[in-house]
């Protein structure tokens, strides 16, 4: 006890520093808002990363429950993936059909109407690609109809049995289409050059025509098969000719022919009429 | 004794007086604002009791603080260089040798008094001025207050030095 008591006494003028400053610290903090505000942000940047730094503690500790209930999560994710899809799958069929009629709402009333098929077979790496679908006849199907999927053109019917259609793509060499560069008025054909099942080359575009990278292909309306405005793809590069006047452009198509599962095969009920009429002219000459 | 306590309190008052009547009007470009009243705390006899000095310090910087509303700051100030005094002391002379004088260019000699003397300015004036500032945001502003007041406050002093040193030669002679 004396020692402490002389411990004290040997050391008085410390704590009375520390008394008297600490009576200050609390003046000043009392009395001077500025003081006051400077005390109180930087009590507050401490106590913000004191809490900053147990938060972070406390996040590392707990990663081990968070990753179990990140795992049972994902888990019942993925049923409800597999659970959606399965309802997608039956659903699939009536949307592309909404799809089709959708699209031409605002337009003139059409004379085109859709039937929906499923690709049964198809090939993309031969040089004679053909698509079968499982429609035929017996759904009112004819050779030369237009087919579509929901991303753009497919191609041409070309035989018909009584519950299959056999169909020639783009990708085929025999296939021809008239096709425009959309917001334009000059037109060429279409057609594929047997190599890259991505690609087709649109053919016979006046030169004086302004293409750049980018633009798209639309189908022309010229043929009763497709009605104008189907999407093809877009140009993807120039073949100039120095002595030829007529572009030709690479075409990266919009339809992934690879994936195939639905189309639409399109009838116009004008077909036979226009067909005619043109029969007509050509006998005339 | 008394005598020298009346003494001391009568120094304590006019120092007071000076200082909130006078020298807080003062401000010369805006920056030097001299701060006379530590003269109080440099003249204390050496080897004053320590912790008197503190509590003395403390209600001087207190009195000051009230008339300019600011408390806190300038006692705060003035118990660290009180309880600095007798490091800084150290530095310049020995303890011993001056025991119980008070410090003085007659007595200690120009050279060790002024170094004392401006240590103990310097110490103070800085505390005041961070306290007021507690920031660095404005290094230079600050680093002028301090400057320029410790100049201010030191001619003061130096010219209550040389009175003072002038009147006791006089008294000598006598």
């Amino acid at each position: 006890m004396r020692n402490l008591i002389a411990f004290l006494v040997r050391n008085s003028s410390w704590f009375v520093f520390i008394i008297l400053e600490g009576i200050c610290v609390f003046l000043l903090y009392q009395n001077n808002s500025y003081q006051r505000s400077i005390f109180f942000n930087s009590f507050n940047e401490i106590s913000g990363r004191a809490y900053y730094f147990s938060g972070s503690i406390k996040t590392f500790l707990n990663l081990q429950t968070t990753n179990e209930e990140l795992v049972q999560q994902n888990g019942k994710l993925e049923q409800q993936v597999l659970a959606l899809e399965n309802i997608l799958r039956k659903q699939a069929q009536d949307s592309v059909k909404v799809n089709a009629f959708l699209k031409d709402s605002l337009h003139r009333e059409m004379p085109y109407d859709f039937v929906v098929g499923h690709v049964e077979n198809n090939s993309v790496s031969q040089i004679n690609n053909y698509i079968v679908v499982n429609k035929g006849s017996k759904d009112g199907i004819k050779p030369d109809m237009g087919v579509v999927s929901t991303s753009g053109i497919v191609g041409i019917v070309r035989n018909v049995s009584t519950n299959f259609s056999l169909i020639l793509p783009v990708l085929n060499p025999k296939f021809r289409q008239s096709c425009k560069v959309k917001n334009t008025n000059s037109f060429g054909t279409l057609s594929w050059e047997g190599k890259d099942s991505r690609y087709a080359i649109l053919d016979e575009l006046p030169r004086h025509q302004i293409v750049k990278k980018g633009d798209t292909i639309i189908t022309s309306g010229f043929s009763s098969i497709f009605p104008e405005g189907v999407l093809v793809g877009t140009v993807e590069g120039f073949n100039k000719k120095t002595d030829d006047n007529f572009y030709n452009l690479k075409v990266k198509l919009f339809t992934n022919f690879y994936n195939l599962s639905f189309v639409r095969i399109i009838k116009n009920d004008l077909t036979k009429e226009r067909q005619a009429l043109e029969m007509e002219v050509q006998n005339d000459k | 004794m008394t005598n020298n306590y009346v003494k001391l309190l009568v120094q304590f008052v006019l120092l007071i007086l000076a200082q909130v009547l006078i020298l807080n009007q003062v401000s010369v470009f805006s920056y030097a604002v001299p701060l006379l009243y530590v003269y109080f705390i440099i003249k204390l006899p050496v080897n004053f009791n320590r912790s008197l000095t503190q509590l003395i310090a403390f209600i001087l910087g207190l009195s000051i603080d009230a008339f300019t509303n600011s408390y806190g700051i300038n006692s705060a100030a003035t118990i660290l260089v009180a309880f600095l005094r007798p490091y800084i002391q150290k530095l310049f002379f020995s303890l011993e040798d001056f025991d119980d004088v008070v410090p003085s260019v007659s007595k200690l000699g120009a050279g060790n008094f002024y170094k004392y003397a401006v240590s103990m300015v310097l110490v103070h004036h800085s505390a005041i001025f961070l306290i007021e500032y507690l920031s660095l945001r404005d290094a230079s502003s600050l680093l002028l207050h301090i400057g320029l007041s410790s100049v201010l406050t030191l001619l003061i002093v130096s010219a209550l030095e040389s009175f003072s040193y002038k009147q006791r030669a006089r008294n000598e002679r006598r």
